[in-house]
Protein backbone atom coordinates (compact mmCIF):
# COMPACT_ATOMS: atom_id res chain seq x y z
CA UNK A 1 0.00 0.00 0.00
CA UNK A 2 1.36 3.27 -1.07
CA UNK A 3 0.30 5.47 1.81
CA UNK A 4 1.48 9.06 0.15
CA UNK A 5 -0.75 8.26 -3.01
CA UNK A 6 -3.33 7.51 -1.06
CA UNK A 7 -3.35 11.55 1.07
CA UNK A 8 -2.18 13.09 -2.13
CA UNK A 9 -5.30 11.50 -3.46
CA UNK A 10 -7.29 12.28 -0.72
CA UNK A 11 -5.79 15.81 -0.77
CA UNK A 12 -6.40 16.44 -4.54
CA UNK A 13 -9.93 15.49 -4.25
CA UNK A 14 -10.98 17.62 -1.24
CA UNK A 15 -9.09 20.74 -2.81
CA UNK A 16 -11.25 20.37 -5.95
CA UNK A 17 -8.22 19.13 -8.18
CA UNK A 18 -9.89 15.67 -8.89
CA UNK A 19 -13.66 14.40 -8.91
CA UNK A 20 -14.60 13.51 -5.28
CA UNK A 21 -15.23 9.46 -5.26
CA UNK A 22 -16.42 9.26 -1.84
CA UNK A 23 -19.56 11.28 -0.20
CA UNK A 24 -17.49 10.83 2.69
CA UNK A 25 -14.41 12.59 0.89
CA UNK A 26 -17.03 15.20 0.18
CA UNK A 27 -17.69 16.06 3.70
CA UNK A 28 -14.29 16.86 3.87
CA UNK A 29 -14.36 19.18 0.86
CA UNK A 30 -17.55 20.45 2.44
CA UNK A 31 -15.51 21.41 5.22
CA UNK A 32 -12.10 22.49 4.41
CA UNK A 33 -14.33 24.81 2.21
CA UNK A 34 -16.19 25.99 4.71
CA UNK A 35 -13.61 27.16 6.88
CA UNK A 36 -11.66 28.92 4.05
CA UNK A 37 -14.37 30.83 3.08
CA UNK A 38 -15.48 32.11 6.57
CA UNK A 39 -12.27 32.87 7.68
CA UNK A 40 -11.74 34.93 3.84
CA UNK A 41 -15.66 36.25 4.25
CA UNK A 42 -14.39 37.60 8.19
CA UNK A 43 -11.97 39.06 7.41
CA UNK A 44 -12.93 40.86 4.11
CA UNK A 45 -16.60 41.79 4.86
CA UNK A 46 -16.79 44.51 2.51
CA UNK A 47 -15.44 41.88 -0.81
CA UNK A 48 -17.86 39.18 0.88
CA UNK A 49 -20.67 41.50 0.28
CA UNK A 50 -19.77 43.14 -2.90
CA UNK A 51 -19.08 38.58 -4.34
CA UNK A 52 -22.65 38.49 -3.14
CA UNK A 53 -24.33 41.31 -4.39
CA UNK A 54 -22.77 41.15 -7.97
CA UNK A 55 -23.20 37.07 -7.75
CA UNK A 56 -19.86 36.71 -7.91
CA UNK A 57 -20.19 33.54 -5.10
CA UNK A 58 -19.45 30.99 -8.22
CA UNK A 59 -16.01 32.69 -8.99
CA UNK A 60 -15.16 33.27 -5.92
CA UNK A 61 -15.65 29.33 -4.76
CA UNK A 62 -13.75 28.54 -7.94
CA UNK A 63 -10.32 31.20 -6.74
CA UNK A 64 -10.33 29.51 -3.00
CA UNK A 65 -10.15 25.82 -4.40
CA UNK A 66 -7.72 26.71 -7.10
CA UNK A 67 -5.88 28.80 -3.86
CA UNK A 68 -6.30 25.61 -1.72
CA UNK A 69 -4.40 23.77 -4.12
CA UNK A 70 -1.23 25.44 -4.50
CA UNK A 71 -1.02 28.64 -2.10
CA UNK A 72 -1.83 28.56 1.57
CA UNK A 73 1.39 27.79 2.97
CA UNK A 74 1.62 29.29 6.64
CA UNK A 75 0.65 27.45 9.31
CA UNK A 76 -0.96 31.00 11.06
CA UNK A 77 -4.58 30.81 9.40
CA UNK A 78 -4.90 34.41 10.66
CA UNK A 79 -2.07 34.73 7.45
CA UNK A 80 -4.62 32.80 5.28
CA UNK A 81 -6.10 36.11 3.74
CA UNK A 82 -3.13 37.61 3.32
CA UNK A 83 -1.92 34.59 1.14
CA UNK A 84 -5.05 34.61 -0.74
CA UNK A 85 -4.94 38.77 -1.47
CA UNK A 86 -1.57 37.66 -3.20
CA UNK A 87 -3.10 34.43 -5.18
CA UNK A 88 -5.60 36.84 -6.53
CA UNK A 89 -3.68 39.70 -7.55
CA UNK A 90 -1.48 37.66 -9.85
CA UNK A 91 -4.42 34.57 -10.84
CA UNK A 92 -7.29 35.27 -13.63
CA UNK A 93 -9.93 34.79 -11.19
CA UNK A 94 -12.47 37.89 -10.20
CA UNK A 95 -10.81 40.24 -12.60
CA UNK A 96 -14.17 42.28 -13.62
CA UNK A 97 -13.82 44.20 -10.05
CA UNK A 98 -11.21 46.32 -10.89
CA UNK A 99 -10.20 47.93 -8.01
CA UNK A 100 -9.86 44.06 -6.19
CA UNK A 101 -6.93 44.46 -5.36
CA UNK A 102 -7.15 47.92 -3.28
CA UNK A 103 -10.26 46.68 -1.35
CA UNK A 104 -8.38 43.61 -0.21
CA UNK A 105 -5.06 45.05 0.56
CA UNK A 106 -6.90 47.92 2.37
CA UNK A 107 -9.45 45.49 4.13
CA UNK A 108 -6.60 43.86 4.79
CA UNK A 109 -4.23 46.69 6.59
CA UNK A 110 -7.16 46.09 9.65
CA UNK A 111 -6.04 42.44 10.88
CA UNK A 112 -2.34 42.90 9.96
CA UNK A 113 -2.46 46.12 12.10
CA UNK A 114 -4.50 44.59 14.82
CA UNK A 115 -1.16 41.66 14.93
CA UNK A 116 1.23 43.61 15.64
CA UNK A 117 3.71 42.71 18.00
CA UNK A 118 5.53 46.02 18.88
CA UNK A 119 5.01 48.11 22.21
CA UNK A 120 3.79 51.81 21.91
CA UNK A 121 6.99 53.54 23.15
CA UNK A 122 6.79 56.00 26.03
CA UNK A 123 5.78 59.76 24.82
CA UNK A 124 8.42 61.92 24.77
CA UNK A 125 8.11 65.61 24.00
CA UNK A 126 8.22 66.27 19.83
CA UNK A 127 10.90 67.86 19.19
CA UNK A 128 12.16 68.39 15.07
CA UNK A 129 15.62 67.75 16.28
CA UNK A 130 15.53 64.35 17.46
CA UNK A 131 16.06 61.39 15.41
CA UNK A 132 12.60 59.12 14.62
CA UNK A 133 11.53 56.80 12.21
CA UNK A 134 8.30 55.06 10.99
CA UNK A 135 6.72 52.77 13.77
CA UNK A 136 6.44 48.94 12.44
CA UNK A 137 3.01 49.20 13.99
CA UNK A 138 2.18 51.49 11.03
CA UNK A 139 1.14 51.05 7.42
CA UNK A 140 1.74 53.60 4.27
CA UNK A 141 -0.11 52.59 1.30
CA UNK A 142 -0.96 54.50 -2.03
CA UNK A 143 -4.34 53.17 -3.72
CA UNK A 144 -5.62 53.59 -6.50
CA UNK A 145 -9.28 54.31 -5.53
CA UNK A 146 -10.29 56.60 -2.50
CA UNK A 147 -10.53 53.19 0.27
CA UNK A 148 -11.56 55.78 2.80
CA UNK A 149 -14.30 56.95 0.92
CA UNK A 150 -15.42 53.15 0.54
CA UNK A 151 -15.73 55.10 -3.14
CA UNK A 152 -14.60 52.32 -5.56
CA UNK A 153 -15.93 53.69 -9.22
CA UNK A 154 -13.64 56.14 -10.02
CA UNK A 155 -9.92 56.22 -9.90
CA UNK A 156 -8.66 58.70 -7.68
CA UNK A 157 -5.47 57.92 -6.16
CA UNK A 158 -5.35 57.55 -2.20
CA UNK A 159 -2.39 58.00 0.12
CA UNK A 160 -3.55 56.51 3.23
CA UNK A 161 -1.80 55.96 6.65
CA UNK A 162 -3.02 52.98 8.88
CA UNK A 163 -2.06 52.68 12.47
CA UNK A 164 -2.41 51.15 15.66
CA UNK A 165 -4.23 53.81 18.10
CA UNK A 166 -2.86 52.66 21.52
CA UNK A 167 -5.52 54.81 23.27
CA UNK A 168 -7.98 53.28 22.12
CA UNK A 169 -6.89 50.09 21.05
CA UNK A 170 -8.19 49.75 17.61
CA UNK A 171 -6.99 50.27 14.17
CA UNK A 172 -7.16 54.05 12.73
CA UNK A 173 -6.90 55.27 9.18
CA UNK A 174 -6.14 59.28 7.70
CA UNK A 175 -5.78 60.33 4.68
CA UNK A 176 -2.69 62.20 3.83
CA UNK A 177 -1.13 64.50 1.02
CA UNK A 178 1.44 63.77 -1.21
CA UNK A 179 4.08 65.34 -0.22
CA UNK A 180 3.48 64.11 3.32
CA UNK A 181 3.24 60.45 2.19
CA UNK A 182 6.12 60.80 0.41
CA UNK A 183 8.18 62.42 2.92
CA UNK A 184 7.29 59.62 5.66
CA UNK A 185 8.62 56.88 3.16
CA UNK A 186 12.34 59.17 3.12
CA UNK A 187 12.65 59.99 6.16
CA UNK A 188 15.96 58.00 7.56
CA UNK A 189 16.33 57.29 11.12
CA UNK A 190 20.18 58.41 11.34
CA UNK A 191 19.20 61.78 10.97
CA UNK A 192 17.05 64.24 12.76
CA UNK A 193 13.54 65.04 11.44
CA UNK A 194 14.44 68.32 10.69
CA UNK A 195 17.70 67.37 9.07
CA UNK A 196 15.41 64.77 7.08
CA UNK A 197 12.86 67.59 6.42
CA UNK A 198 15.74 70.05 5.01
CA UNK A 199 17.19 66.88 2.53
CA UNK A 200 13.77 66.36 1.24
CA UNK A 201 12.28 69.64 0.54
CA UNK A 202 15.65 70.32 -1.11
CA UNK A 203 15.17 67.04 -2.97
CA UNK A 204 12.02 67.97 -4.53
CA UNK A 205 12.63 72.31 -4.85
CA UNK A 206 10.40 72.92 -2.53
CA UNK A 207 10.97 76.21 -0.91
CA UNK A 208 11.96 75.13 3.31
CA UNK A 209 10.22 78.58 4.77
CA UNK A 210 7.14 77.82 2.92
CA UNK A 211 6.93 74.81 4.17
CA UNK A 212 8.49 74.09 7.32
CA UNK A 213 5.63 75.57 9.78
CA UNK A 214 3.34 72.85 7.95
CA UNK A 215 5.04 70.35 7.89
CA UNK A 216 6.40 70.61 11.78
CA UNK A 217 2.11 70.50 12.49
CA UNK A 218 1.43 67.32 10.99
CA UNK A 219 4.65 65.99 11.80
CA UNK A 220 4.27 66.59 15.86
CA UNK A 221 0.48 65.08 15.25
CA UNK A 222 1.95 62.16 14.07
CA UNK A 223 4.48 62.04 16.68
CA UNK A 224 1.75 62.61 19.63
CA UNK A 225 -0.30 59.28 17.31
CA UNK A 226 2.93 57.11 18.11
CA UNK A 227 3.36 56.76 14.21
CA UNK A 228 6.24 58.42 14.58
CA UNK A 229 8.67 56.89 17.27
CA UNK B 1 6.75 12.24 30.67
CA UNK B 2 5.81 12.10 34.21
CA UNK B 3 1.82 13.12 34.49
CA UNK B 4 2.06 16.40 36.17
CA UNK B 5 -1.28 17.82 35.09
CA UNK B 6 -3.61 17.77 37.96
CA UNK B 7 -7.35 19.44 38.22
CA UNK B 8 -9.65 20.17 35.42
CA UNK B 9 -8.72 22.64 31.98
CA UNK B 10 -9.82 24.62 30.27
CA UNK B 11 -9.26 26.00 26.68
CA UNK B 12 -7.95 29.67 26.52
CA UNK B 13 -9.34 32.20 24.40
CA UNK B 14 -9.03 35.80 23.12
CA UNK B 15 -12.59 36.77 24.18
CA UNK B 16 -11.81 35.58 27.63
CA UNK B 17 -9.09 37.80 28.35
CA UNK B 18 -10.63 40.36 29.37
CA UNK B 19 -12.69 38.59 32.22
CA UNK B 20 -9.82 37.10 33.85
CA UNK B 21 -8.81 38.17 37.28
CA UNK B 22 -6.62 36.67 39.81
CA UNK B 23 -8.20 37.41 43.11
CA UNK B 24 -9.29 34.84 45.38
CA UNK B 25 -12.88 35.47 44.43
CA UNK B 26 -12.63 35.28 40.50
CA UNK B 27 -12.49 31.92 38.56
CA UNK B 28 -9.57 30.29 37.30
CA UNK B 29 -9.52 27.09 35.96
CA UNK B 30 -6.79 24.43 37.16
CA UNK B 31 -4.91 25.01 34.46
CA UNK B 32 -5.54 26.53 30.72
CA UNK B 33 -4.88 24.99 27.58
CA UNK B 34 -3.57 27.82 24.68
CA UNK B 35 -3.10 26.68 21.61
CA UNK B 36 0.28 28.42 20.44
CA UNK B 37 -0.73 28.94 16.78
CA UNK B 38 -3.33 31.20 18.67
CA UNK B 39 -0.70 32.76 20.69
CA UNK B 40 2.24 32.90 19.23
CA UNK B 41 1.78 35.89 17.18
CA UNK B 42 -0.25 37.65 19.45
CA UNK B 43 -0.96 41.44 19.39
CA UNK B 44 0.68 43.66 22.28
CA UNK B 45 -2.22 44.12 23.74
CA UNK B 46 -3.24 40.90 24.52
CA UNK B 47 0.48 40.04 25.66
CA UNK B 48 0.46 41.44 29.04
CA UNK B 49 -3.08 39.63 30.26
CA UNK B 50 -1.89 36.62 28.52
CA UNK B 51 1.30 36.80 30.90
CA UNK B 52 -0.51 37.47 33.58
CA UNK B 53 -1.90 34.44 33.28
CA UNK B 54 0.86 32.36 32.50
CA UNK B 55 2.46 33.79 35.74
CA UNK B 56 -0.70 32.43 37.73
CA UNK B 57 -2.13 29.59 36.74
CA UNK B 58 -0.05 26.34 35.13
CA UNK B 59 -0.33 26.39 31.21
CA UNK B 60 -0.37 23.21 28.37
CA UNK B 61 -0.10 23.77 24.63
CA UNK B 62 -2.40 22.11 22.20
CA UNK B 63 -1.12 22.38 18.38
CA UNK B 64 -3.06 22.07 15.32
CA UNK B 65 -0.60 22.96 12.41
CA UNK B 66 2.72 20.51 12.54
CA UNK B 67 0.86 18.00 10.65
CA UNK B 68 2.86 15.03 12.13
CA UNK B 69 1.06 12.66 9.21
CA UNK B 70 2.45 14.74 6.34
CA UNK B 71 4.55 13.75 3.74
CA UNK B 72 7.13 16.65 4.82
CA UNK B 73 8.55 16.87 8.25
CA UNK B 74 7.26 20.13 9.89
CA UNK B 75 8.91 23.63 8.97
CA UNK B 76 11.87 24.46 10.94
CA UNK B 77 10.33 28.32 11.18
CA UNK B 78 7.77 27.04 12.81
CA UNK B 79 9.11 24.61 14.80
CA UNK B 80 11.63 27.39 16.47
CA UNK B 81 8.73 29.64 16.76
CA UNK B 82 6.80 27.06 18.61
CA UNK B 83 9.85 26.24 20.83
CA UNK B 84 10.29 29.33 21.46
CA UNK B 85 6.86 30.29 22.90
CA UNK B 86 6.85 26.86 24.81
CA UNK B 87 10.06 28.04 26.79
CA UNK B 88 9.08 31.40 27.29
CA UNK B 89 5.82 30.75 29.09
CA UNK B 90 7.45 27.21 30.66
CA UNK B 91 5.18 25.23 29.01
CA UNK B 92 5.92 21.69 29.45
CA UNK B 93 3.38 19.36 27.64
CA UNK B 94 2.76 19.53 24.18
CA UNK B 95 -0.21 17.78 21.89
CA UNK B 96 -0.58 17.38 18.30
CA UNK B 97 -2.78 15.44 16.35
CA UNK B 98 -2.83 11.74 15.00
CA UNK B 99 -3.76 12.91 11.66
CA UNK B 100 -1.88 15.51 9.05
CA UNK B 101 -3.12 18.81 7.92
CA UNK B 102 -1.00 20.27 5.09
CA UNK B 103 0.38 17.82 2.35
CA UNK B 104 3.48 19.26 0.49
CA UNK B 105 3.65 21.89 2.68
CA UNK B 106 -0.01 23.44 1.65
CA UNK B 107 -2.55 23.44 4.15
CA UNK B 108 -6.11 22.10 4.12
CA UNK B 109 -6.63 24.06 8.02
CA UNK B 110 -8.35 20.89 8.54
CA UNK B 111 -7.11 17.64 10.47
CA UNK B 112 -7.14 15.05 7.70
CA UNK B 113 -7.62 10.90 8.26
CA UNK B 114 -4.62 9.19 7.75
CA UNK B 115 -4.34 5.48 6.78
CA UNK B 116 -4.50 2.89 9.33
CA UNK B 117 -1.46 1.35 8.39
CA UNK B 118 2.02 -0.58 10.22
CA UNK B 119 4.15 1.92 7.30
CA UNK B 120 1.74 5.06 8.58
CA UNK B 121 2.85 4.28 12.40
CA UNK B 122 6.61 4.76 11.22
CA UNK B 123 5.92 7.81 9.24
CA UNK B 124 3.95 9.43 12.15
CA UNK B 125 6.60 8.16 14.55
CA UNK B 126 9.49 9.52 12.63
CA UNK B 127 7.88 12.88 12.65
CA UNK B 128 6.97 12.35 16.03
CA UNK B 129 10.34 11.85 17.21
CA UNK B 130 11.67 14.53 14.97
CA UNK B 131 9.53 17.18 16.98
CA UNK B 132 10.24 15.51 20.54
CA UNK B 133 13.93 16.47 19.75
CA UNK B 134 13.20 19.79 18.68
CA UNK B 135 11.86 21.00 21.27
CA UNK B 136 13.27 18.78 23.94
CA UNK B 137 10.04 17.67 25.02
CA UNK B 138 7.77 14.25 25.10
CA UNK B 139 4.75 14.41 23.39
CA UNK B 140 1.09 13.84 23.47
CA UNK B 141 -0.36 12.68 20.70
CA UNK B 142 -4.55 13.13 19.83
CA UNK B 143 -6.58 10.66 18.68
CA UNK B 144 -8.78 12.48 16.12
CA UNK B 145 -12.16 12.74 14.91
CA UNK B 146 -13.04 11.33 11.26
CA UNK B 147 -15.65 11.37 8.76
CA UNK B 148 -13.69 9.56 6.17
CA UNK B 149 -11.89 6.06 6.58
CA UNK B 150 -8.91 5.52 4.47
CA UNK B 151 -7.46 2.08 3.63
CA UNK B 152 -6.27 0.34 6.55
CA UNK B 153 -4.50 -2.85 7.45
CA UNK B 154 -5.48 -2.25 11.26
CA UNK B 155 -8.24 -1.16 13.18
CA UNK B 156 -8.20 2.35 14.28
CA UNK B 157 -7.22 1.05 18.22
CA UNK B 158 -4.56 -1.40 17.62
CA UNK B 159 -3.23 1.56 15.43
CA UNK B 160 -3.07 4.61 17.91
CA UNK B 161 -1.67 1.70 20.68
CA UNK B 162 1.22 0.47 18.50
CA UNK B 163 1.82 4.55 17.41
CA UNK B 164 2.14 5.00 21.05
CA UNK B 165 4.52 1.88 21.53
CA UNK B 166 6.50 3.10 18.81
CA UNK B 167 6.87 6.37 19.31
CA UNK B 168 6.83 6.81 22.90
CA UNK B 169 4.56 9.48 22.99
CA UNK B 170 1.16 9.70 25.25
CA UNK B 171 -2.48 10.02 24.35
CA UNK B 172 -4.33 12.67 24.56
CA UNK B 173 -7.53 10.74 25.05
CA UNK B 174 -10.31 13.18 23.21
CA UNK B 175 -13.82 11.97 24.42
CA UNK B 176 -15.54 13.73 22.29
CA UNK B 177 -13.82 12.51 18.94
CA UNK B 178 -14.53 9.32 20.16
CA UNK B 179 -18.05 9.80 21.03
CA UNK B 180 -18.14 11.37 17.30
CA UNK B 181 -15.86 8.57 15.69
CA UNK B 182 -18.75 6.08 17.42
CA UNK B 183 -22.11 7.69 15.94
CA UNK B 184 -20.86 8.16 12.49
CA UNK B 185 -18.87 5.19 11.80
CA UNK B 186 -21.44 2.92 14.32
CA UNK B 187 -19.18 1.73 17.03
CA UNK B 188 -19.36 1.02 21.44
CA UNK B 189 -17.51 4.05 22.25
CA UNK B 190 -16.88 3.24 25.55
CA UNK B 191 -15.46 -0.73 24.37
CA UNK B 192 -13.56 1.96 22.01
CA UNK B 193 -12.37 3.42 25.06
CA UNK B 194 -11.10 0.28 26.94
CA UNK B 195 -9.32 -1.04 24.12
CA UNK B 196 -6.63 1.51 24.35
CA UNK B 197 -3.55 1.47 26.14
CA UNK B 198 -4.81 3.68 29.03
CA UNK B 199 -1.64 3.35 30.77
CA UNK B 200 -0.72 5.77 28.35
CA UNK B 201 -3.67 8.83 28.34
CA UNK B 202 -1.64 11.90 29.38
CA UNK B 203 -5.07 14.33 29.88
CA UNK B 204 -8.50 14.04 28.50
CA UNK B 205 -10.00 16.34 26.05
CA UNK B 206 -13.86 16.79 25.97
CA UNK B 207 -16.20 19.13 23.59
CA UNK B 208 -19.41 19.75 21.76
CA UNK B 209 -20.66 18.54 18.73
CA UNK B 210 -23.53 18.86 16.30
CA UNK B 211 -25.38 17.21 13.87
CA UNK B 212 -24.68 18.67 10.23
CA UNK B 213 -28.03 18.37 7.93
CA UNK B 214 -26.02 18.89 4.49
CA UNK B 215 -23.44 16.59 5.51
CA UNK B 216 -25.49 14.17 7.52
CA UNK B 217 -22.99 13.31 9.96
CA UNK B 218 -22.21 14.48 13.22
CA UNK B 219 -19.81 17.39 13.47
CA UNK B 220 -16.96 17.60 16.17
CA UNK B 221 -17.18 21.42 16.08
CA UNK B 222 -16.16 22.74 19.32
CA UNK B 223 -18.58 25.43 19.43
CA UNK B 224 -21.35 23.72 21.25
CA UNK B 225 -21.85 22.94 25.14
CA UNK B 226 -20.95 18.94 26.07
CA UNK B 227 -23.71 17.05 25.28
CA UNK B 228 -25.15 14.62 28.34
CA UNK B 229 -23.96 11.26 26.36
CA UNK B 230 -20.66 12.62 26.01
CA UNK B 231 -19.85 13.36 29.97
CA UNK B 232 -21.58 10.12 30.52
CA UNK B 233 -18.79 8.55 28.51
CA UNK B 234 -16.41 11.29 30.83
CA UNK B 235 -17.60 9.96 33.46
CA UNK B 236 -16.84 6.13 32.53
CA UNK B 237 -14.07 6.77 31.61
CA UNK B 238 -12.87 8.17 34.70
CA UNK B 239 -13.41 5.27 36.50
CA UNK B 240 -10.90 3.77 34.10
CA UNK B 241 -8.20 6.34 35.20
CA UNK B 242 -7.09 8.81 36.73
CA UNK B 243 -6.27 11.94 34.48
CA UNK B 244 -7.23 15.21 34.18
CA UNK B 245 -9.75 16.51 31.63
CA UNK B 246 -10.45 19.76 29.87
CA UNK B 247 -13.07 21.45 27.79
CA UNK B 248 -11.82 22.63 24.43
CA UNK B 249 -14.52 25.43 22.94
CA UNK B 250 -13.00 27.27 20.02
CA UNK B 251 -15.85 27.97 17.91
CA UNK B 252 -19.29 30.41 18.97
CA UNK B 253 -17.19 31.58 22.30
CA UNK B 254 -19.80 31.99 24.65
CA UNK B 255 -18.74 34.20 27.99
CA UNK B 256 -16.36 33.15 30.66
CA UNK B 257 -19.12 33.15 32.92
CA UNK B 258 -21.16 30.19 30.38
CA UNK B 259 -17.74 28.22 30.29
CA UNK B 260 -17.21 28.70 34.43
CA UNK B 261 -20.98 26.79 34.63
CA UNK B 262 -19.37 23.85 32.05
CA UNK B 263 -16.55 23.61 33.69
CA UNK B 264 -17.93 23.45 37.36
CA UNK B 265 -19.96 20.50 35.41
CA UNK B 266 -16.66 18.70 34.34
CA UNK B 267 -15.35 19.25 37.98
CA UNK B 268 -17.81 17.99 39.75
CA UNK B 269 -17.92 14.76 37.60
CA UNK B 270 -13.65 14.96 38.12
CA UNK B 271 -14.32 15.05 41.72
CA UNK B 272 -16.12 12.03 42.06
CA UNK B 273 -14.40 9.69 39.86
CA UNK B 274 -12.18 6.77 41.63
CA UNK B 275 -8.83 7.53 42.31
CA UNK B 276 -6.58 4.61 40.93
CA UNK B 277 -3.43 4.04 43.19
Amino acid sequence: MDERKIQKSFVDQITGRKKVKEKSIGVYKYLVHHSFYDVLTNTYPIFSNLIKKKNFIKEFDKSIFKFMQTSAISPYIWQMPNEYRKFIKKSKFLKKIKYLDDLLHFEYTELYLFMQKNKSKKHTKFNMTNNYTISKSVLLHKYQYNVLASNFEDKEKTFVLGYFDFKLQEVAYRPMNDLLFKFLNFIDKKISLKSNLRLFLKKNQIPYKDYVKEFEKALKELANQKVLV
Amino acid sequence: MKNTIKGCGLGLRSEFLADISFDKKSFSPSWWEVTPENWINMPIWYRDKFDEIAQNTPMVAHGVSLSLGSNKKPKKKHLKELKSFLDTYNINFYSEHISYSSYDNVQAHELLPVPLTHNMINMLSNNIKYVEDFLGRNISIENASYYHVEPSTLSESDFINELLHKSGAKLLLDINNVYVNSLNHGYDAKKFIKSLDLDQVSYIHTAGHYFDDTVQMTIDSHGTKVNNDTWELLRYTLKEIDVSPMIERDNNIPKLKIMEKEYNKMKKIYNKRITHG
